[in-house]
């Protein structure tokens, strides 16, 4: 039988596949998307595993929060290997007159070196001098090597002087590559290499400053590093190091590049699911044009699963074909990124074919192309031997029997699960399909709405159409059996509800960044004022014209070490993660509430207050650790530990862009302590450059933020990123396309029938058209209202629950999207239309 | 069938037919088409005079160029050489719009196949040229024509739900709506069974009588031929013979 089969799937494809370009471009499209995500990223995967030493900076690293290591620790570090100490922190250089007044100046990445530096990997510097001379003191100059994009921002060559903190530096060289150098877009400005010697010149490490100590370690000792790893973990449990291996070698690079690839693959399967639309549409198609053949197979004693089989190995073949030129595409698509990325990423991908890569995307193929040929195959297998006999087409009404329905069930959850199993985020990758079987569901009701709102346009002698012919065959076509409204709002809709999505979000990002600052949130940012220099600051930015309010906060750096006397990650353990009581932060005492905040619970301390100490808590943060009111915390403050009684809870409006901290003691607790000053000014736009002239004319060692010109440089950033998010969401969009051109393509005979039996009937050319022009007008806008208003929602939900900032509906992005699917519905339609108009009548009128 | 229809363009059509004007005129028609294997001769010079409320029989073998005449008295086909006037109109200066609008006041069409509009039910198959042509009572009209032929308990059936006999019926009754001048059919019975042909036809007659529109019946059925008031026999492109219905023994050779 199956033989037979066969003979006949063979036998019927010699007709060519001129009926299957929108199947085979469907599948094409995103077996090729996938396949490229994946595939590139094993291939920076490959890339980093191949650097991933010369990245971390050794075969371990160690993060010892802003503190130096103990020498004990220094030695017991330096007994796994080899060890390089950096210290990091960002700063600002800049350049002085004569006479000592600053001129030009920029944020920098400091980082401050020893002479094992870089333990794996090479640094290369312009002129290819050795990093100890060029960082080395001469003539009572220290050298730094900087980044090329520093120069042209504080004007200066190799040679001339800069200054950072309390220091000059002579420039040296410039860094052409820097092995460990990390990719972060919390990154604010160029690198500046220096030594250690240097570093304790510029004066800026106080205690309570913002840097980063790191030891990393080359093995020496034939020891694994996991060993080394375990015994540092085992003899230091409370130093609270963060330790990395080289299977973290890029974190942030991998945390990157698996939020791309996640999100290149979703796109991809969107395109996929999208396009299984047409695959379903096309399949329907091809089955219905083998109508008369099924009933002849059928009454030549073909039995029914030999019709089911010769279909799905025809089938089978197509989407092979489909598969595998995707797959070929895919696999190229690394290559064409490796010239298009070029420098742009800091390590090197190796490119080349990754197998597991395309076998994943050639899953995917099958299981989409399975999931939605099934339905239409297990159909045709039922077609009566009497369709032959009657000029009618096969019920569309009618579920596949048991067992295909149970195949179609199977084939549905396996592409879940290989979604979920394949991706690195599972819970994003779940949340997908949740939500895409989610907006399928949506998407068929909405459709199932027009078509019975266009049914009610119809019917009655006082419908809205009555007397109107051309409107009502125009909403009687959106509702005809085989109609286009399904598959069309479905794939169409689809793609664009999520370019609608991404198009409001990136809206309201922009929005936010263009009002840029609430009126009430503060326009310059002050970091590292030394406590004795508090006072002067207060007094230079207050005297400034154009200045409206300047705050300062004590920043102690400090770690929550107990909550009530328990050990924080035991308490973690029993009531919950919370950002708050992990790692190394900055806390501030106070005796005034913070604007920008309400009591959630709890009150706050009188100013004059003095007793038992006392601590206010962000309310999201406390709850996700189940912290109560009474409840104690202690936290370290460089060795010292200070217990508090928890007293209220703050709900606090982060995105105010205002200072706020998560922990606030009671003034008494921390009095004393070392801190560091934060602090904020409200200004009029425009007087930014004088106040940072003047504070860093009297307090070089403060880094000055301008809020304005930093959400500048985020905006293009975006800009630049939001294009990019675009034209890959666009792919999804060209298979929502495709499908729309299959279905409007599959209504030609349709078409020209209608047209003509209308002029029969004394439809002039203008009459006929408008029919046309009001269907895929109507498809058209219920397509694109559907889109937005489901695009909507989804932006909706991310922007004011996730992201948190106020939601304002873009009218433009909406009105657009409806206007594009509008144009695109009529463009696709009129190009048949207009071959359906010039059809001559006399021939179709014909008896056959 | 008794109200009138009040439009200006029929008004002039009436007073036309009530003079002496025939109801076609067909001058040398000649259509020449290009075939795969150079020009097709379809028509080789036709010429038919039909008096105002004759019903017509046009007989003649398959591919003999019936179906092509009556494409071209309905405006359908455009002739190579010759000339059609319609009602006293001449086609030659018209363009498919303007047939268009002069096929909606003045003719009615039936096919074998029916073609009806199938997303629309009876009742609005039967509104459409009523409403093309502006009528605010066309579902009215189109209820009453329905209800003519029998289908008044059917207004809400699709074509789809219809029988072939009720289909036809469907059509009968568009074609009539609109009051033609001139009623155009095409083996009206060939995808019916005997009795519901016979069914139709009387119909056919019965409103043409009543109405007094010119019938022009394209049939391979001698018998129905019969009930006309003249037949034309078409063979090659040309009229071969001619005749009343009397004669039929000269129509036979």
């Amino acid at each position: 039988m199956s033989s037979i089969a066969f003979r006949f799937a063979l036998r019927e494809l010699r007709g060519g596949m001129r009926g299957f370009r929108i199947f085979l471009a469907c599948i094409i499209i995103g077996v090729a998307a996938i396949a490229g995500a994946a595939s590139l990223n094993q291939s920076v995967k490959a890339g980093i595993q191949a650097d991933a030493r010369p990245l971390l900076g050794g075969d371990l690293q160690i993060d010892n929060d802003t503190t130096v290591a103990t020498d004990e620790q220094l030695a017991a570090l330096r007994a796994g290997g080899d060890v390089t100490h950096l210290v990091q922190m960002r700063s600002m250089a800049r350049v002085e007159n004569e006479a000592g007044e600053v001129g030009s100046r920029g944020l920098i990445e400091l980082k401050a070196v020893d002479n094992l530096y870089p333990l794996y990997g090479e640094l290369t510097l312009s002129p290819a001098l050795p990093l100890e001379d060029a960082l080395a003191e001469k003539d009572g100059v220290f050298g730094a090597a900087i980044e090329p994009a520093l120069m042209p921002r504080l004007n200066v060559a190799a040679g001339d002087r800069i200054k950072i903190g309390e220091a000059t530096f002579q420039v040296r060289a410039t860094i052409t590559h820097e092995p460990d150098r990390s990719i972060s877009f919390t990154t604010i400005g160029p690198r500046v290499l220096i030594s250690h010697e240097a570093l304790a010149a510029t004066q800026l490490v106080q205690p309570g400053s913002l840097i980063e100590h790191e030891y990393n370690i080359r093995i020496t000792g034939g020891e694994t590093a996991d060993a080394v790893r375990a015994s540092l973990e085992a003899q230091f449990p409370n130093a609270g190091w963060r330790i990395r291996g080289l299977d973290r070698a890029a974190a942030g690079l991998d945390r990157f590049l698996d939020n791309v690839t996640l999100f290149l693959t979703l796109v991809g399967l969107t395109a996929l699911l999208t396009g299984g639309i047409g695959v379903a549409n096309a399949v329907r198609a091809h089955l219905l044009g083998r109508l008369n053949t099924i009933a002849t197979l059928k009454c030549l004693g073909a039995p029914a699963d030999t019709i089911f089989a010769i279909y799905l190995i025809q089938l089978s073949f197509l989407a092979a074909v489909g598969i595998v030129i995707g797959l070929a595409i895919g696999a190229a698509i690394p290559f064409g990124a490796a010239q298009a990325l070029g420098d742009t990423l800091p390590v090197a991908a190796k490119f080349g074919l990754y197998p597991t890569a395309l076998l994943q995307a050639g899953v995917f193929g099958i299981l989409t192309a399975a999931l939605f040929a099934l339905w239409p195959l297990a159909r045709a297998r039922d077609i009566p031997p009497v369709a032959l006999f009657r000029n009618v087409l096969a019920d569309e009404g009618r579920w596949p029997r048991g067992k295909y329905m149970a195949a179609i069930v199977l084939v549905g959850l396996a592409l879940a699960a290989f979604t979920i199993a394949t991706a690195e985020r599972k819970m994003y990758a779940a949340a997908f399909v949740g939500g895409s079987a989610a907006a399928m569901v949506l998407f068929s009701f909405a459709a199932r709405g027009v078509m019975r709102f266009a049914a009610r346009m119809t019917q009655g002698r006082n419908s809205p159409t009555a007397g109107r012919p051309s409107l009502r065959l125009a909403f009687a076509n959106l509702y005809r059996p085989g109609s286009p409204t399904m598959s069309v709002v479905l794939s169409l809709g689809l793609g664009l509800s999520v370019l609608v999505a991404i198009a409001l979000l990136e809206s309201n990002l922009n929005k936010q960044l263009a009002d840029g600052l609430p009126s009430d949130a503060p326009s310059m940012f002050f970091v590292d004022i030394q406590p004795h220099q508090e006072e002067e600051f207060r007094k230079i930015v207050t005297g400034m014209p154009g200045v409206n309010k300047v705050q300062t906060a004590a920043m102690i750096r400090a770690r929550v070490t107990q909550v009530n006397g328990i050990p924080s990650e035991e308490h973690m353990k029993t009531h919950g993660e919370s950002w708050l009581l992990r790692g190394d932060r900055g806390i501030t005492y106070a005796a005034a509430m913070p604007e920008n905040a309400r009591l959630s619970a709890g009150e706050w301390w009188p100013a004059d207050y003095e007793g038992e100490f006392l601590v206010s808590l962000e309310s999201a943060g406390a709850a996700a650790a189940d912290l109560k009111l009474g409840d104690s915390i202690t936290v370290q403050v460089l060795g010292r530990d200070v217990t508090g009684k928890i007293a209220s809870f703050r709900d606090v409006r982060w995105q105010s862009g205002a200072m706020n901290f998560g922990i606030i003691f009671s003034p008494n607790a921390l009095r004393g302590a070392p801190a560091m000053f934060l602090a904020t000014a409200n200004t009029e736009a425009g007087v930014e450059e004088k106040i940072e002239t003047a504070v860093l004319n009297a307090i070089p060692n403060v880094t000055v933020v301008q809020v304005r010109s930093a959400l500048e440089t985020l905006k293009s950033v975006l800009g630049t990123l939001s294009i990019a998010v675009r034209l890959t969401a666009g792919v999804a969009l060209v298979a929502g396309a495709l499908v729309l051109a299959g279905a409007i393509a599959a209504g030609h005979s349709r078409r020209i029938y209608e047209s003509v039996v209308l002029k029969v009937l004394g439809a002039t050319r203008a009459d006929v058209l408008k029919a046309f022009v009001f269907e895929y007008l109507l498809l058209g806008l219920a397509t694109g209202l559907i889109a937005a208003v489901v695009g909507g929602l989804a932006a909706f939900g991310v922007v004011s629950e996730l992201m948190e900032i106020p939601w304002s509906l873009d009218l433009t992005v909406i009105v657009s999207v409806i206007a594009a699917c509008i144009a695109v519905t009529l463009f696709a339609g009129f190009t048949g239309t207009w071959r359906a108009m010039g059809i001559k009548a006399a021939p179709l009128l014909r008896n056959e | 069938m008794t109200q009138s229809i009040p439009t200006a363009n029929m008004k002039t059509s009436l007073e036309r037919a009530s003079s002496d004007v025939p109801a076609i005129t067909l001058n040398n028609v000649r259509l020449t088409l290009a075939g795969p294997a150079g020009p097709v001769n379809i028509l080789r010079g036709i010429d038919l005079n039909v008096t105002h409320g004759t019903a017509l029989g046009v007989v003649g073998p398959s591919g003999s160029g019936k179906t092509t005449m009556l494409m071209i008295i309905a405006g359908l086909e455009r002739i190579s050489s010759g000339s059609v006037k319609i009602a006293g109109t001449d086609y030659a200066a018209m363009d498919e719009d303007k047939l268009a609008l002069f096929r909606r006041d003045n003719i009615g069409i039936v096919f074998q196949s029916f073609h009806l509009i199938p997303t629309m039910n009876a009742l609005e198959n039967v509104a459409v040229p009523l409403e093309f042509a502006g009528r605010k009572d066309a579902f009215d009209i189109a209820e009453e024509h329905l209800r003519n032929v029998g289908l008044g308990h059917r207004l809400d059936h699709y074509p789809g739900q219809l029988s072939g006999g009720e289909q036809q019926r469907v059509a009968l009754a568009r074609a009539f709506a609109v009051k033609p001048k001139i009623l155009l059919a095409d083996e009206p019975t060939g995808n019916l069974d005997g009795a519901t042909g016979h069914h139709i036809i009387d119909l056919l007659f019965d409103l043409h009588d009543k109405t007094g529109t010119t019938l022009v019946l394209i049939t391979h059925d001698m018998g129905l031929a019969q009930k006309c008031d003249r037949i034309v026999r078409i063979a090659d492109g040309l009229i071969t013979g001619e005749g009343l219905p009397a004669t039929r023994a000269a129509l036979s050779e």
